[in-house]
């Protein structure tokens, strides 16, 4: 009797062990599933889809970079393969929106990569000011002014765009001390003469997805730039909606309610007969003054076809023979227009794309007005200048 | 190539694991060296010639060791150890020794361009302590160098640990078994220490990166600071002890433990045998003891203490600040072992100021410069003028509380106990706790794929 017990106990024991390895098998197969069907999906995802350009973040994306014998061995083909395979990971643009919910779902964080809201316009906190740029500046313009400026008969000023970021209130959001970077960021063009555009700005005059500023809101602007320069902006200007629903960059990337602006451009009867060329990578050759809005590029790129080393505009129906030069970044690109109104020629600089080094072999200095018109985006990460 | 890359999650284990499962048995070695190797050289293929160089050595010596009477085997078991230790030194110390020299007396040695190669300190240890093990005869020689060279070079604990030692693993590397529980179980292992670096290391850097950049601070976001970086490198490192034993585990390999909730050690002691075991056990074994441990008085086990530490300071990092980072815990440690009195040790004030004086020391651990540690110190403190709170705070706050609790909660063995708990309790806990971990997944390749900071700071030692 005692041993049929045990027998029986046995049994039990060992049906108990049965049910807990076939259950700790299929918990063991579930586990595998997860981890391998997740990268399996993401694999197979990126083997057949190659995307070349990334709609959120309104970029080309990286290509495939040359193997060669100097490449692998210093280890660039291995990082940039590293560059490579993270811009073309499946599903990428939705992952993108997965990572700035999940900051706020997981860690309660009031901002989203970054981003913040107000007013219903998405807001990219700038929160250092990196002095290693500002001096970089510094030592850049200098360079510039002892080069090509110094000797010359030109009248020049400076005008510094505040970010969105510049708008918030201190608590509402760690942005940084814009007082102090005003205040160094001066003192990159000592040579210039300062013209104050802070404080007749309001977020208002920016697009709510998009970091720029809207050119039919800056009229006021561009006359109190023209108007310290000694120059007059003839208008009118009529206002054209080259695209209704206009949301870009921050407001792809963000999961916060937005709203999509009017891309707007402003026209007057003169721009017409006026002459727009560039110098880009194909050359010098006939741009537009707005460009049409392409599917593959971002939109605010409308204003003078986008970014170029240089772009000269002609205009015949200038009040005066005055020629005015910009150093700018893509903030320029949709005042230059308003501004060009004033003058017979406008040249606009962009020194992320054009060396200075260039600068003696493309313009001739002698006494135009220059202006530096810059964004304190561009100022704080002013090593793209070259 | 980092374990926290789209590169490494997406594209190489996947790979790898395949073709490891699908390759014959005689032929998962030769795999998993050809993957290590691939992975070591992906960044600079130079280091290889370092690797290979430090195998070829340690194999050799280890052979000579083996087939020579008793005064070559000390001979052969030193060359190695020096060989390697020069490897090391160059790389590592020659020019912080250059930089000092210079400094003192303007004599230039600096050798310009020289690059730290990753791990270094890692397998340069693996390479002694098989060298001193197979002198001792507590291992037994590694008659094949591939196999050598695979204990020196496996890419899942190559870069920073955990440093394996070879009487542990040469069974394993003979013959070695996979199976679907293991290989699951090493998944589990492998998943909790991606989001032990993605989901709290990167937050914990990112939160003390955020707090560094306020133009206007106040005493409250320097204590904030100091905790983050402490729970950054924490993370960090055990977040990538965990992959690496994880992946060991999926590929039949079990590897040493290396943290054990150091935060819920009430001595400074007690922190030492949980944090980093891998290398306090090394330190022990190879230095401490063999100097004479605590067997030969006070003033003998102080000075003991006093090399181990400086040694363990250097180790982590050619500056001083690592220097003094190991002395504060010869200080300390002295202090724990020889002054505080024992019933004073087990108070909650004593429990409450080691942790403090932890935090402390992975400020200094952390910070670049000594000056650096020395103005944190004294905003902590209250020295610099600060005020306490600012209008500031509350936002600061709100943005870092949630990262703080999780932080402080994954710290404790709390939710491993709970998770443990619901599984013994619920049959569903566990398929649950698979479709969760796919999901964080999913959430922390979203992370990576933005671009996320995630470079593992451990990689520099």
């Amino acid at each position: 009797m005692k041993n049929l017990e045990t027998s029986e106990k046995t049994e039990n024991s060992s049906g108990i062990q049965n049910e807990k390895n076939r259950k700790d098998r299929w918990t063991s197969i579930l586990w595998m599933a997860c981890l391998f069907g997740v990268l399996g999906f993401f694999l197979a995802g990126s083997l057949l889809v190659h995307p070349s350009y990334s709609n959120t973040e309104r970029r080309k994306l990286s290509s495939f970079p040359e193997a060669n014998t100097k490449t692998v061995l210093d280890g660039t083909f291995g990082s940039k393969i590293e560059t490579y395979v993270t811009d073309h990971l499946f599903g990428r643009d939705s992952l993108l929106g997965i990572s700035a919910l999940s900051g706020s779902l997981l860690y309660g964080a009031p901002d989203q990569n970054g981003i913040v809201v107000r007013d219903g316009k998405l807001i990219d906190v700038q929160r250092k000011i990196d002095e290693d740029s500002l001096n970089y500046a510094k030592t850049l313009f200098a360079r510039i002014y002892a080069n090509d400026l110094e000797q010359t008969d030109c009248r020049l000023y400076d005008a510094i765009i505040p970010d969105k970021s510049f708008f918030l209130k201190t608590g509402e959001a760690l942005n940084m001390d814009y007082g102090l970077f005003f205040e160094e960021a001066e003192s990159v063009f000592p040579f210039a003469t300062e013209i104050d555009l802070a404080s007749s700005l309001s977020l208002d005059d920016y697009y709510a997805t998009d970091p720029h500023w809207r050119q039919e809101a800056i009229v006021e602007q561009a006359e109190l730039i023209a108007q310290t320069m000694g120059a007059a902006i003839p208008g009118p200007f009529t206002e054209e909606t080259v695209l209704d629903s206009f949301t870009a960059q921050q407001g792809l990337q963000s999961l916060y309610r937005h709203s999509a602006d009017a891309l707007k451009v402003l026209r007057s009867a003169s721009m017409e007969n006026w002459t727009v060329t560039r110098y880009d990578e194909k050359g010098k050759h006939e741009g537009e003054l707005y460009g049409p809005v392409q599917s593959k590029s971002d939109p605010y790129s409308v204003f003078l076809g986008g970014s170029a080393g240089m772009i000269e505009i002609e205009n015949p129906d200038s009040p005066s023979n005055r020629e005015l030069v910009i150093f700018g970044d893509s903030y320029a690109s949709s005042i230059a227009p308003l501004l060009a109104s004033g003058y017979a020629k406008t040249t606009i600089v962009d020194l992320r794309n054009l060396p200075s080094y260039r600068l003696s072999s493309m313009i001739e200095f002698s006494d135009q007005d220059v202006l530096f018109l810059y964004s304190t985006t561009i100022l704080n990460q002013a090593k793209a200048l070259k | 190539m980092v374990f926290s890359s789209i590169l490494f999650l997406i594209w190489f284990v996947p790979a790898v694991f395949l073709i490891y499962c699908l390759a014959p048995k005689a032929c998962r070695n030769g795999v998993l060296l050809a993957a290590s190797l691939l992975f070591y050289g992906w960044s600079s293929p130079w280091w290889l010639v370092l690797i290979l160089g430090d195998c070829l050595v340690g194999y050799v010596c280890g052979r000579l060791i083996e087939s020579s009477d008793q005064k070559r085997r000390k001979a052969a078991m030193i060359a190695g150890i020096v060989f390697v230790l020069s490897l090391l030194s160059i790389f590592k110390y020659w020019n912080f020794f250059a930089e000092n020299l210079y400094a003192l007396n303007g004599i230039d040695w600096l050798i310009h361009g020289l690059v730290l190669p990753a791990g270094i300190s890692f397998y340069t240890f693996q390479v002694i302590s098989y060298l001193v093990d197979v002198y001792r005869d507590q291992a037994p020689v590694q008659r094949s160098f591939w196999r050598f060279a695979l204990y020196v070079c496996m890419f899942f604990q190559l870069i920073a640990g955990p440093i394996v030692r070879y009487a542990s693993i040469e069974p394993e590397l003979t013959d070695r078994t996979l199976s679907l529980q293991q290989t699951a179980e090493g998944s589990r292992r492998f998943l909790c220490g991606l989001f032990k670096k993605v989901l709290l290391a990167n937050p914990f850097f990112a939160l003390a990166a955020f707090l560094e950049q306020q133009a206007d601070p106040c005493v409250l976001f320097f204590w904030i600071r100091a905790i983050s970086v402490t729970m950054y490198v924490y993370y960090d490192f055990s977040g990538y002890s965990d992959m690496a034993i994880g992946l060991g585990r999926m590929m039949g390999f079990h590897l040493p433990e290396n943290f054990n909730y150091p935060f819920m050690a009430g001595s400074f002691r007690e922190f030492w045998r949980r944090w980093h075991m891998s290398l306090t056990t090394w330190f022990k074994d190879y230095v401490y003891i063999p100097l004479g441990g605590n067997r030969k008085g006070k003033e003998r086990q102080i000075r003991n203490l006093f090399v181990v530490w400086l040694l363990t300071g250097l180790w982590h990092g050619a500056a001083w600040n690592f220097v003094l980072w190991g002395l504060l815990f010869f200080v300390l440690l002295t202090a724990e072992n020889f002054v505080i009195p024992e019933k004073f040790q087990k108070s909650l004030l004593y429990k409450i100021a080691v942790r403090i004086a932890i935090c402390i020391s992975f400020v200094l651990f952390y910070d670049s410069t000594l000056f650096a540690f020395g103005q944190d110190l004294s905003a902590m403190f209250g020295l610099a003028g600060l005020p306490f709170v600012n209008g500031q705070s509350g936002y600061i706050l709100r943005s870092s509380i949630v990262v703080l609790l999780l932080g402080a909660c994954g710290a404790t063995p709390w939710p491993k106990q709970l998770v443990l708990r619901m599984n013994t309790r619920y049959g569903w806990f566990s398929a649950a706790g698979a479709i969760a971990s796919a999901l964080l997944l999913v959430v922390t390749i979203s992370r990576l794929a933005a671009g996320t900071y995630n470079p593992f700071l451990y990689f520099q030692f």
